[in-house]
């Protein structure tokens, strides 16, 4: 009968168990069945620091948002719509998702006059309804 | 719970998708042809490429294209199961479990990293809405940068609409599907030891696997199809078994390079052109080919222009001064910045580097050396070819050759792998059978 461990499949174990370790592989499957992907997206982005866009997916999930809402980033960044699936901004919404509202002198960047408040982090990002 | 499930049934249905012609193996019409079990695997997922991107062309949405896919995969399995007995099929398999397995590896670290590029999301991924969105193709010029090409788009948005699931990485779980198959077909070229072929597949998508590749960004796939036209270029130009099929699988994964990126247009130019040098056929013969690649060419562009689309090759480039920018930005300075991020890039990418000591032991040997020629003509040819465009660029050098030459490197790196391949065949296997 023919031997099945021998050195080769022992070898080719070892690589495998390797691909294992250096692509986290029992650490990802833990985090894919204990987070759902709105929380994966939220924590894989920066949250209200670079780009905002752990920011969205925390609103998108919170109010359930199907559609895209207006997105204000006052950072340069690629436009964030495709959060909502799309991949230009919807023309008519009256609530927006405001981004990095406070400027280097903690001065609003952003008009709030005429605007309800749903969310507020830090008055930096926002998400607001026009009134 | 349940996503892991849907990934797990995802990977297993898309590599199924890739490996059914194993089911095929006794059938008399494809022994005609001589191809291969793995030759019909590779056609196979080139053929399904192609024709998906011939149906967007045509300016059918994508759940069209997926229900006349679906339609014809759906008779095919049908054809498969009156044709074949089951129990023969199972044992195929087996050998085929270790991509599956790697593909599901890859697919998890993709759900769970999820970070996508910032290219990929200025670029990509706007173009892969278009197509999601079931939109026409000549929206694709109000996206940013409408002059790239966008297969790797057709393909991410295809099988995530095929996976029926809301997150947009089930279709790029196919991106790594198309990179183990690229890798697994290659690692069939080191013999018929089955001990063998999976030790070397295994250790190349190690070598070259990082999370990087896969961030939305379009290199792993021109990677991959690079990879798959080098098996048969090496076929054809070392091994000199050069048949038609071959060749027809060369232009089929030349198809999907030019779609894929821009610069998929230079890299397969430099393909057509070795292997018209190399093949031993009549000047006729050549002639077809390279008429045939310009046709392919032109096409793209005519069919760019026909859908309102933007043909410029790229914007960062002055074309109309392009010789006056390169000579006056040639100059010791930039060719060390050039030449120092090739070398770190080199670094980053073990195979790289483990292919140029490969390359540097074959110089030794005269007759190999010789033998392999079109393997050090490609590479002289593809670094030249990197040279050239950052010397060309009006833009800041160094910028741009720390934002994008890393990338371009890699896409271009596939059909270096070959150097360790020969090595692998002529040094190591000789050391063997001496002892």
């Amino acid at each position: 009968m023919k031997k099945i461990i021998n050195l080769n499949n022992f070898v080719i174990l070892i690589l495998v168990i390797f691909l294992i370790k250096f692509t986290s592989f029992f650490k990802d499957v833990y985090e894919i069945s204990t987070k759902d992907h709105n929380l994966r997206q939220q924590l894989a982005y920066d949250y209200c620091d670079y780009s905002g866009e752990g920011y969205i997916f925390y609103i998108k999930k919170k109010y359930k948002l199907k559609n895209s809402p207006n997105i204000v980033n006052f950072k340069r960044t690629p436009s964030q719509n495709w959060i909502f699936g799309n991949y230009k901004q919807s023309k008519k919404n009256n609530k927006s998702i405001i981004l990095f509202n406070l400027d280097e002198n903690n001065n609003q960047r952003f008009d709030l006059k005429n605007f309800k408040v749903i969310d507020n982090y830090k008055n930096d990002c926002l998400f607001i309804e026009k009134l | 719970m349940k996503e892991l499930f849907f990934i797990l049934l995802v990977t297993s249905s898309y590599s199924l998708l890739c490996l059914y012609p194993i089911f095929f193996k006794n059938s008399l019409i494809l022994k005609k042809l001589n191809l291969s079990t793995q030759d019909l695997i590779i056609l196979n997922i080139l053929l399904l490429c192609n024709s998906l991107l011939i149906l967007c062309l045509l300016n059918l949405k994508i759940s069209s294209a997926i229900i006349i896919i679906q339609f014809f995969y759906v008779f095919l399995i049908f054809l498969i199961f009156r044709v074949i007995k089951i129990d023969q099929t199972l044992k195929k398999f087996l050998p085929y479990f270790l991509f599956t397995f790697l593909g599901l590896i890859i697919a998890i670290d993709i759900a769970n990293n999820l970070t996508l590029y910032w290219d990929a999301k200025k670029l990509w991924l706007p173009k892969t809405l278009i197509f999601f969105n079931d939109l026409d193709l000549s929206e694709l010029q109000n996206t940013g940068y409408p002059h790239y090409s966008f297969f790797g788009s057709i393909i991410w948005s295809f099988f995530w609409k095929l996976s029926h699931m809301e997150e947009e990485y089930f279709g790029r779980i196919f991106f790594a599907i198309i990179f183990c198959l690229s890798i697994f077909s290659f690692s069939r070229l080191f013999g018929d030891n089955f001990i063998k072929k999976n030790f070397v597949f295994l250790f190349i998508v190690i070598l070259i696997y990082d999370y990087w590749h896969f961030r939305g960004t379009q290199e792993i796939l021109n990677f991959s199809f690079l990879l798959i036209c080098s098996i048969y270029f090496y076929e054809i130009i070392y091994k000199k078994k050069q048949l038609l099929s071959k060749l027809f699988i060369i232009f089929l994964g030349i198809n999907l390079l030019i779609w894929t990126k821009n610069e998929g247009i230079i890299i397969s130019t430099i393909v057509i052109f070795l292997l018209t040098i190399f093949m031993k056929k009549k000047l006729f013969f050549k002639t077809t080919l390279l008429l045939v690649f310009a046709i392919m060419v032109f096409l793209r562009f005519k069919i760019y222009n026909y859908y309102g689309i933007n043909v410029s090759l790229s914007e960062d480039f002055d074309f109309k001064n392009l010789f006056t920018i390169f000579f006056s930005n040639l100059n010791f300075n930039n060719i060390e910045i050039i030449l120092k991020y090739l070398a770190i890039s080199s670094l980053k990418f073990p195979h790289i580097a483990l292919s140029f000591i490969c390359g540097f032991i074959i110089l030794f040997d005269k007759k190999l050396f010789f033998k392999s020629l079109f393997i050090y003509l490609y590479l002289v040819l593809s670094l030249s070819t990197i040279i050239f465009i950052y010397l060309s660029s009006p833009q800041n050098i160094e910028f741009m050759v720390s934002t994008g030459l890393m990338r371009i490197f890699f896409e271009m790196s596939s059909p270096y792998l070959l150097f360790i391949l020969v090595l692998f065949e002529n040094k190591i296997e000789t050391v063997k059978i001496s002892n």
